[in-house]
């Protein structure tokens, strides 16, 4: 998997959770007020960046979303240790 | 319909197994204010919520328990990860190990097995919100209490997390209670149930 180290790949789901709760907490919030521009604005940046996060886990590490699934020769998302073994 | 997202929302890695830990821990799984609980509670309400953003944010709010769910049971798994026989037999978990061996069952920190009973589905909208407020409060207490009882800070991290939202939800089901609340005659709250009578037709 290219020249990512383990180093990489932790803070990379770093980013990934930090962006995603984001994302789950700005949904809440929306959820009871539908109407909030700053909250809209901070959830329409977000979302985006989550994705490329995503979809660079997937290129360096395997996926973690079945959307975000690569074509490989191998079903990587198998292969991947599931996420209560620790690691991260 | 569900999507899986094969990471933790906050990240568990505890390298010490405390097998007397774990045996608390595991009411917040299958006990009477854990997560499994709550998220069957919430996502059994839903359906007869007559609000579209409230029955959304049951839905997203019943969604981010199983994530919790999730997170207690890495806790528990990485807590009795390779334990000994010796181990086992001196934390007192023999007797979990006897029926599941190191496997995760949903039970209380007493051992009783989860039921369903833990949780109402009553159909009346405000009946069912104050439910839900009260159980995120219950949540929190256990959290609190699980938080004197343990000092391993790999442990207590990811518990903070799941307790911070406890307070956060109880938030978010109180803004829920207001938007029904005012759908509804300020004069008499409960003239009619709006999951089931029709004012007018």
């Amino acid at each position: 998997m290219n020249n990512m180290t383990n180093v990489d790949r932790r803070s990379l789901m770093h980013k990934i959770s930090m962006v995603s709760f984001g994302i789950v907490e700005a949904t809440l919030y929306l959820d009871t007020h539908p109407m909030d521009e700053t909250a809209l604005k901070y959830i329409n940046e977000l979302i985006p960046v989550r994705q490329s996060l995503l979809e660079k886990h997937s290129q360096c590490f395997g996926p973690l979303t079945i959307d975000s699934v690569l074509p490989s020769q191998k079903w990587e998302w198998a292969c991947n240790p599931m996420p209560w073994e620790g690691g991260y | 319909m569900w999507n899986y997202e094969k990471r933790l929302q906050y990240p568990v890695n505890i390298t010490k197994t405390n097998a007397k830990l774990a045996q608390i821990i595991i009411t917040q799984f299958g006990g009477p204010d854990g997560e499994l609980a709550a998220s069957q509670r919430y996502l059994s309400q839903r359906y007869t919520m007559p609000y579209n953003n409230v029955s959304g944010l049951l839905t997203d709010i019943g969604t981010e328990e199983m994530a919790h769910m999730e997170m207690i049971c890495a806790i528990v798994y990485q807590l009795t990860k390779d334990l000994t026989i010796d181990e086992i037999k001196a934390s007192g978990f023999d007797k979990y190990y006897v029926d599941h061996t190191l496997g995760l069952y949903p039970q209380s920190a007493g051992g009783n097995p989860f039921t369903v009973t833990y949780f109402q589905s009553k159909g009346d909208p405000i009946t069912d919100l104050v439910e839900d407020m009260a159980a995120e409060q219950k949540a929190r207490s256990t959290y609190d209490n699980i938080l004197r009882l343990i000092h391993d800070p790999e442990v207590c991290d990811p518990i903070r997390f799941l307790r911070e939202r406890e307070i956060v939800h109880f938030q978010r089901f109180g803004e829920g209670l207001r938007i029904v609340q005012e759908h509804l005659d300020s004069k008499n709250f409960y003239a009619f149930n709006p999951a089931f009578d029709t004012c007018k037709k």
